[in-house]
């Protein structure tokens, strides 16, 4: 009975290569459909596989083969256990994958999910996307423009740079880069430097400073206090000889909070579940990509 | 000192030479299916590729010969059973088919009220469903023989139920259940002197004993051809002439009359009234090359070799703890077959690791006898038994898998 259960999922899959499970198949079949109409089950399946491993093992291994032909039953219920506990993580991890872009779901510190879920779905389109005004690198005339999503204090936006600042070296008369800021709420620090990596802009060094912010994110990430983190985002200003009572002050205004609140709206109307999100000729692409996949993507066009 | 030499006739199986997974195959399954010779097939083939038409009919050569050949095995198998007349054999399907034959032609009416029919409690469903078929519809009474405690046949109940009213004692002669064998002469003595019939269920006797119809005075004799190295699909009815006259046929239509009007018919004589349709012209005679080639090795000889396995098969097994042998103790008492339990062990599992481990093969399961199984709450059996063409190498793996299996537990 019980290796019908999981035989009902196997061997219809199998059967579909081989034709030596298709009456393995049918015999599961059989026997479910005797176990949901209260009959018992009569099949000799689990006969045949506990006959079939035993005598494998038998002149091999003895006591192994004792251990299982003595357990067979409860190995069986293990096994069935973990294969709908696999087949219920594998339906799981496929709803994240269309859900939220990567199979972690919502709550993975793995690629920076964002964690509201009713951002799965998108509500607009990348095409929509209007990217004047917002911080350019690279040439403007490229034909490409890499759409990029991220969070200052995500581990995994970080990871993304330096295959995208390559790509732009690299291709710099083919593509260019339009950011997004889109903190994520477990990142305690990350609205805050979005909105200092706006504010540096405002003083003409928005790509420098967004460097360095990714390059010392440990000086603002979740293990330090948000006074201190801000402590570290003014001395990372200082080291741009920025101003900085204009930089302070610059944190404090409603219209650079909304710039960066604006951002977050934007990416969960696009359906962005994470960051990094790109978007390349209006293809989405969730989680830091490799130098090769710009590439393939750039030298394509 | 073994009372025959099975190297010389495994050369004529060359299934036996067969290999799967690098090991030799070991058929201990005899009491379901014995192996064919290869002088059977080639005689089987010969009639497709020589002669393959209709007998007793056709005028032509092929028609001729096949009548010739069909004819000639009826008589091989009459002289096989005790020289008995040609026209007492009835070629049927099988030995279900044989019992059915005379339990639905049998009078149970007009004989001075004899309508009971007496089985033992060791029956094959073929020789147990017919029965109670009938006594569904109210044409017998059906009543059981307990066996003795020990399992044999017990003489003491047989006599006590039989009575006036007793048309017919139908019985397995060798049980494929534990290989034993009923005293049967004694039986039938008695019998007759009751005035009773006595039918024997042979399927598991005819291909292992040397059994002379006449001698035992019995008034009809079912068996296969397919236990006896003959093809699938073959059997025989032995009955008494004067018995087989009265008997209506069961099965009707072509080759069964002599002449038809529109609204008559007149029957054929014996055997030919009772088989009905065209015949399995090939099977019948591949029956009669498996019957000449086992009177080439000799009953007598093949009881004696199976006794001789079996003792050594039993010997072993007796000795291990948790095993047990169905049926009396002494191998003699059991022909060619081993039938066991095994303490903890599924019976299927037992036989699939068989298979599995040295390729041996056995039965598993309730053997058809699932009225002796269920009475005696036991789910059922591993079944091995033996044939002419076993060898004591084989009797060896058979052990020493089943020595390795017992370490299981």
């Amino acid at each position: 009975m019980v290796l019908c259960l999981i035989g009902l999922v196997i061997f219809p899959i199998l059967g579909l290569f081989s034709a030596r499970y298709r009456d393995l198949a049918k015999e599961s079949f059989k026997c479910f459909f005797r176990m949901v109409t209260l009959k018992p089950c009569n099949s000799s399946l689990e006969q045949k596989l506990k006959a079939g491993v035993t005598s494998k093992l038998m002149d091999k291994h003895p006591k192994t083969a004792k251990f299982i032909f003595g357990n067979f039953k409860t190995l069986l219920w293990i096994f069935v256990i973990l294969f709908f506990a696999s087949i219920f993580m594998i339906g799981f991890g496929l709803f994240n994958y269309f859900a939220f872009g990567n199979c972690n779901g919502a709550e993975s510190k793995g690629f920076c999910v964002y964690k509201e879920f009713e951002n799965a779905f998108a509500r607009m389109s990348p095409s929509e996307i209007n990217t004047s005004g917002h911080p350019m690198r690279g040439n403007p005339e490229a034909p490409i423009t890499i759409i990029e999503f991220a969070c200052l204090q995500c581990p995994y936006s970080k990871q993304a740079e330096s295959a995208v600042r390559q790509i732009l070296d690299d291709y710099s008369d083919k593509a260019n880069l339009v950011f997004f800021f889109f903190p994520l709420s477990q990142h305690n620090n990350g609205i805050l430097a979005a909105k200092a990596n706006f504010c540096a802009g405002e003083q003409g060094k928005f790509w420098e400073y967004h460097d360095r912010l990714f390059d010392q994110q440990e000086t603002f990430d979740n293990t330090v206090s948000q006074d201190d983190a801000k402590k570290s985002i003014i001395i990372h200003a200082q080291n741009f000889n920025l101003n900085i009572t204009e930089f302070e002050s610059c944190l404090e205004r409603k219209d650079i909070g909304d710039k960066v609140l604006d951002d977050i709206e934007l990416g969960k109307k696009l359906g962005i579940s994470g960051t990094p999100t790109f978007f390349i000729n209006g293809k989405k692409y969730t989680g830091p990509q490799k130098y090769s996949v710009f590439e393939g993507i750039v030298k394509k066009d | 000192m073994i009372a025959i030499n099975p190297e010389k006739y495994r050369d004529d199986f060359p299934v036996l030479k067969k290999e799967i997974n690098g090991k030799q195959i070991v058929y201990f399954d005899n009491a379901c299916m014995s192996l064919k010779p290869r002088q059977v097939v080639e005689k089987i083939n010969e009639y497709y590729n020589e002669y393959p038409a209709c007998a007793g009919r056709s005028s032509h050569k092929f028609g001729s010969r096949v009548t010739e050949e069909f004819e000639k095995s009826r008589e091989i198998i009459s002289k096989h059973i005790g020289s008995i007349r040609k026209d007492e054999i009835v070629f049927t399907r099988n030995t279900t088919e044989s019992i059915n034959l005379v339990a639905n032609s049998l009078d149970f009416t007009s004989e001075n009220g004899r309508n009971v029919v007496l089985t033992s409690d060791r029956e094959h469903n073929s020789n147990l469903v017919p029965w109670q078929y009938l006594r569904e519809k109210k044409r017998i009474l059906h009543k059981v023989i307990p066996s003795n405690p020990d399992s044999t046949f017990s003489m003491e109940n047989f006599e006590a139920m039989l009575d006036k009213t007793v048309r017919l004692v139908s019985l397995v002669h060798t049980s494929n259940l534990d290989g034993y064998s009923l005293p049967v002469k004694e039986i039938i003595k008695i019998a007759h002197d009751n005035g009773s019939l006595v039918m024997l269920d042979a399927a598991q006797s005819m291909p292992h004993k040397e059994i002379n119809a006449r001698k035992l005075d019995v008034d009809f004799l079912a068996f296969s051809g397919h236990k006896m190295l003959g093809p699938t699909g073959t059997g025989v009815l032995y009955g008494k002439k004067e018995l087989l006259d009265e008997l209506n046929p069961f099965l009707v239509g072509g080759d069964t009359v002599k002449s038809t009007t529109y609204d008559s018919h007149e029957f054929l004589p014996v055997p030919e009234k009772f088989e009905a349709g065209l015949q399995d012209y090939s099977g019948i005679i591949g029956l009669g090359e498996a019957v000449k080639y086992l009177d080439k090795v000799g009953k007598q000889n093949i009881e004696k070799h199976e006794i001789e396995l079996n003792s050594k098969i039993s010997e072993a097994l007796q000795s291990l703890s948790g095993l047990k042998i169905l049926g009396p103790k002494e191998p003699e008492k059991r022909s060619g077959i081993v039938s066991f339990t095994i303490d903890k062990m599924n019976f299927h599992e037992i036989a699939l690791m068989l298979d599995r481990m040295e390729n041996i093969m056995v039965r598993s399961g309730q053997h058809c006898v699932h009225s002796w199984f269920n009475a005696h709450k036991i789910d059922g059996s591993c079944r091995a038994s033996l044939y002419f063409y076993n060898t004591i190498e084989e009797t060896e793996i058979f052990i020493s898998a089943l020595n390795r299996i017992l370490k299981l537990r």
